[in-house]
């Protein structure tokens, strides 16, 4: 199955060109436009004990469409805010992702939940992960663009910029300075990641984007 | 010799096309190897191998070279032991440093566990007992004018049980009572307002602002004036105390009543009546039994009636109650007959010796007009 993310930064959106007897497994709304060879089955992914949980605490549907074709077809996959989309190929590892960046993966790979804890809840990034793990690709996306960086020692973030990590990258919540600093810099909290290894960071964040549209209400 | 166990992990090398990959760990005297699913093979030795834990879980072990160019990893606690089974004594000494590090922060992670639980549970406690002393002052703004209209409207609204009697001797047999009731202070801030209905029940109840009913029932069990005395100075105590006003507050809210003081009368006063008229007979707390309880022993006492004729009512229920199942007693929002006995036993010892002053009126007329016959009992 090819792949192409068009539209790059600000609209990206996932072509896939699914050759005879092709899978792959989107999120739920995801579909903009297929070709009519392509069939639609929805499912929930991992059960759906796991799919609920997932619903409930990981930001996503309750079900995933699979998408298969017995003739080639291609598929057309969006996300919901304006941003950029990325591929990670997983040879046997895992990868976290926050709640709403999942697109679309290969079936091979599955999907769970994790616990993150509540550090990432203080620092409003979730209770739970979603866990991708396996061999395959995942396609992921955030809002704005897509920072990829690798990180060998600690890496600052400010909160709601995390995309996806990995599971080698430990996280702690901290004040960005001192207690004034932090109350006054209008950064807050931030996030402490500890390496190895590689995170994807979205360089807008909605919740930055719904206080200032909240600010501009009244 | 045995055959090495295989852990799962992964790779982080500059080799590797993507920089990472899944692979297979296994651990020897030599150091550390991996093999991924495409075949590549890695190894770090233990002169090579500096250990440490961390990742997302926290519990992740790595094992990497000083360059940092390749870092073998896995979550499996198979591998630090399978690191204390082969490594040297300079890497045992940092794996148990290591260790050692872990179980601190475990222990730090359960403490914290505990202190955000038990801040949990003082806030929901805390809000709990707020918002309960938040009603009971929010009572204490209503004014008494809305206890007599609720009151009229739930007495007039509600099923009785029975019919309301507008006997004359009867209402001024129960006023003459309520009156030397009142000149000692039961019922403080309310004027009495004494209702008789013809029913088989031994019960009274009152509802806010001063409306007492009477069952012909209760006239015709009570052994002599004094007990019906008493029920009413306990009747009164919970109209004083506002108690059915304090129930309609706990159960509406705080807003609620702050909205039935500022006059919405509609939606929230319809649901207060609905309480009244449900619950009217038998659904004041424990707690408002008992303080109406030690409440009718003062104003008893201030009365010169035998604030002991309470415990003789209370005698009287429970020789009644007798064939009642004990578990159906006990579901009763009245405590226990026999506590409320000894209770208002206790009371009286402690009041200061008074001689009773006996009530002037005529008992057995009073109870021939209320029907003349025992009430039916319970146990036959």
């Amino acid at each position: 199955m090819e792949y192409e993310i068009r539209n790059r930064p600000a609209f990206a959106n996932l072509l896939l060109r699914l050759t005879r007897g092709e899978r792959v497994l989107a999120e739920s709304g995801a579909m903009a436009s297929m070709s009519s060879s392509i069939q639609v089955r929805s499912r929930f992914s991992g059960g759906f004990f796991m799919a609920l949980l997932r619903k409930l605490f990981g930001g996503e549907s309750l079900f995933m469409n699979e998408l298969s074709t017995d003739s080639g077809g291609e598929l057309v996959l969006t996300q919901p805010t304006p941003g950029d989309m990325e591929c990670m190929e997983l040879k046997g590892q895992a990868l976290f992702l926050q709640a709403g960046a999942f697109i679309a993966c290969d079936t091979s790979v599955s999907l769970s939940l994790g616990w993150a804890g509540i550090r990432s809840w203080l620092a409003r990034e979730g209770l739970f992960r979603l866990k991708v793990s396996g061999t395959g690709r995942v396609w992921f996306g955030g809002y704005g663009g897509i920072l990829t960086k690798e990180i060998q020692s600690e890496y600052v973030v400010d909160s709601s910029h995390l995309v996806a990590y990995e599971p080698s990258i430990s996280l702690k919540v901290g004040l960005s300075g001192g207690v004034a600093t932090s109350l006054f810099s209008g950064e807050g909290l931030v996030m402490r990641l500890r390496g190895p290894g590689r995170v994807y960071l979205q360089s807008r964040s909605i919740d930055a984007l719904a206080a200032w549209v909240n600010s501009h209400i009244y | 010799m045995s055959e090495l166990q295989e852990i799962q992990g992964g790779v982080f090398s500059t080799q590797l096309s993507t920089g990472r990959a899944g692979a297979t760990l296994r651990v020897n005297a030599d150091g550390v190897h991996a093999i991924t699913a495409e075949g590549q093979q890695f190894q770090l030795t233990w002169g090579d191998c500096q250990l440490e834990v961390g990742g997302a879980s926290g519990r992740m072990w790595f094992c990497s070279d000083a360059a940092r160019s390749l870092t073998l990893f896995s979550e499996s606690p198979q591998l630090p032991a399978a690191i204390r089974a082969a490594a040297p004594p300079p890497v045992l000494a940092r794996v148990q440093q290591l260790e050692a590090e872990l179980q601190r922060k475990a222990r730090r992670a359960r403490l914290g566990w505990a202190v955000f639980l038990g801040v949990c549970l003082l806030v929901i406690l805390g809000g709990y007992a707020g918002l309960r002393h938040a009603a009971r002052a929010s009572v204490s703004l209503v004014p008494h004018s809305l206890d007599e209209k609720l009151g009229r409207l739930a007495l007039d609204s509600m099923d009785l049980g029975g019919k309301r009697l507008d006997d004359k001797q009867l209402l001024d047999g129960l006023r003459a009572i309520g009156e030397r009731l009142r000149a000692a202070d039961a019922g403080r801030g309310f004027t009495p307002k004494l209702h008789v209905v013809d029913a088989d029940i031994v019960n009274a109840f009152a509802l806010p602002g001063g409306e007492v009913v009477v069952y012909t029932g209760l006239i015709r069990a009570a052994d002599r004036p004094e007990q019906l005395a008493a029920v009413l100075a306990h009747e009164l105590s919970h109209v004083a105390r506002r108690h059915g006003m304090h129930r309609i507050a706990q159960t509406v809210g705080v807003v609620g009543t702050v909205q039935l003081l500022f006059g919405d009368v509609s939606g929230l006063s319809a649901a207060a009546l609905a309480l009244l008229r449900e619950g009217a007979i038998n659904a004041y707390s424990r707690d408002q039994e008992r303080e109406a309880d030690s409440d009718a022993v003062a104003s008893l006492s201030r009365a010169k009636i035998d604030p002991r004729a309470l415990a003789d009512f209370f005698a009287l229920l429970q020789r009644r109650d007798k064939g009642l199942p004990s578990a159906l007693r006990w579901l009763g929002t009245h405590p226990d007959l026999g506590e409320r006995i000894a209770a208002v036993q206790r009371a009286a010892a402690a009041l200061p010796p008074h001689t009773p002053v006996a009530l002037e009126l005529d008992w057995k007329a009073l109870q021939a007009r209320a029907g003349g016959r025992t009430a039916p009992a319970i146990d036959p």
